[in-house]
């Protein structure tokens, strides 16, 4: 009986160690992409205030 | 209580042994990276003594348990060199992973050394003992073990980590709205 909790225990460390680094790796994932997200999302900003910029200098 | 931290060492070893027979690209590079140049015959030769040892752990037990202890030595030792190394990629450890020697592997490796070495001085039973004597604590033994064991090599090896930036970049679920 013994064996088999001192392999529960052994089984329930390696997975929250397994959880622990998959959630570790998923957030490193998520930060890239919302830094991706941004940067996307600045040019644009960007190109709309260009493109808005040239009519209002035509008028 | 050690018999399960051996049993799941002696899984592991056993999985290791046969990828690393298959295919010991990986390994070859993480020995020749730490200055040991090994042929592919003699890593595969090893990694068929590796698969013998976890099988005798699981068949005989504690009595068996030096050589799982000696086998994870060796590995943290090779990790540990390869950490050190400044052109280590891969730990090596299963074959054709293309996993970097991490501090977890470190750190497992000498785990299971000293519960392989805990097991050997308490002197538990063997999986095979408990499966044939007491299947009613054997068969969920062996699927903890088994379990525990593909838990231990996701955390060897995981997956996700494998992926290169630049391939996250391309995904397509980013998200962000087309322009």
């Amino acid at each position: 009986m013994t064996e088999l909790v001192g392999a529960c225990v052994a089984s329930t460390v390696l997975l929250t160690i397994a959880v622990v680094d998959a959630l570790r790796s998923h957030g490193r994932a998520l930060s890239q992409l919302h830094d991706l997200e941004l940067q996307e999302n600045g040019e644009g900003l960007d190109d709309q205030e260009t493109t808005y910029a040239e009519p209002s200098e035509g008028a | 209580m050690w018999a399960g931290v051996l049993a799941i060492g002696a899984v592991l070893l056993v999985a290791a042994g046969c990828s690393k027979v298959t295919d010991p690209t990986s390994t070859r590079e993480a020995l020749a990276s730490i200055g040991v140049p090994v042929p592919g015959a003699a890593i595969r030769a090893g990694a068929a003594l590796e698969v013998l040892v976890g099988l005798a752990a699981l068949v005989a037990g504690p009595p068996a348990a030096a050589l799982v202890a000696g086998s994870y030595g060796a590995f943290a030792v090779v990790v540990w060199l390869a950490r050190r190394a400044p052109d280590a990629a891969d730990c090596g450890c299963f074959g054709r992973s293309g996993s970097p020697p991490s501090v977890r592997h470190l750190l497992l490796d000498i785990a299971f050394a000293v519960g392989a070495v805990l097991a050997a001085a308490t002197g538990s039973a063997s999986t095979w003992h408990l499966l044939i004597n007491h299947p009613a604590y054997g068969v969920p033994f062996l699927f903890v073990i088994v379990t525990g064991a593909w838990i231990g090599y996701l955390v060897l090896d995981p997956p996700a980590t494998s992926t290169p930036a630049r391939e996250v970049d391309q995904a397509d679920t980013i998200g962000v709205e087309p322009r």
